[in-house]
């Protein structure tokens, strides 16, 4: 499994932005709704610069979007 | 499943398809006595390139059908493009089908050196390959699935 220790609000952001769909997010951000998928489901944590264009696209800085925990060891 | 989940099934099953007309051929000659001559005749090359054709022509016929049924079932078009993850699972495949292969390769050889037939280093390589293409697809199968 992908580095638990980087966890993230894609989720709740998409909520937050008028119920953004997945395949909208993955459109604006330039990848597959796959991604976006796995990345939801902890199961891939994305490049850096992806990582800021998700952030981006959400308008918000980039730790509102993924946090990071230490405690927490990726495999 | 993902477009691509079922895409590199679909490429799975033509490898072993492939791999298994190839053995299946490979078989026949074998209990003909085909293994005893010390040269490697055409019709080995022939055999391999007849099988290479089928498999091509199995890929694009499965990519064709999973492309349709996905998006009858899934209304999921064929991604437009190959992203971050899409391209970081095809080099992690692609790493483990290269050192499968390495290894088939320097077996073959050792084969040639220890003195055996040209007809088993020919096969041996035949077998590496297969192998190897199968592996990289099992483990971007799992990739796909289990996420990394």
């Amino acid at each position: 499994m992908g580095s638990k220790s980087i966890s993230n609000s894609i989720r709740k952001l998409r909520f937050n932005h008028d119920e953004m769909t997945q395949q909208q997010l993955a459109e604006k951000a330039g990848v597959t709704r796959q991604t976006i998928i796995a990345m939801e489901q902890g199961k891939y944590s994305p490049s850096l610069e992806l990582a800021f264009r998700i952030a981006h696209v959400f308008g918000v800085p980039l730790d509102e979007v993924f946090s990071y925990d230490p405690e927490i060891k990726s495999p | 499943m993902s477009y691509q989940g079922n895409q590199t099934i679909a490429y799975l099953i033509s490898s072993l398809l492939g791999a298994g007309i190839y053995s299946f051929y490979a078989i026949q000659q074998y209990q003909r006595g085909g293994f005893a001559s010390t040269t490697i005749s055409s019709q080995w090359g022939t055999a391999m390139l007849v099988v290479i054709g089928i498999q091509i022509i199995l890929s694009i016929v499965s990519a064709f059908l999973v492309t349709i049924l996905q998006a009858i079932r899934e209304r999921e078009e064929k991604p437009s493009l190959a992203d971050e993850r899409d391209q970081l699972i095809e080099l992690k495949a692609n790493k483990i089908a290269y050192s499968v292969f390495g290894i088939g390769f320097l077996i073959a050889m050792i084969t040639l050196a220890v003195g055996l037939r040209p007809l088993v280093m020919f096969n041996m390589l035949i077998v590496s390959l297969y192998t190897a293409a199968i592996l990289g697809y099992i483990v971007q199968l799992s990739l796909y699935r289990r996420g990394f």
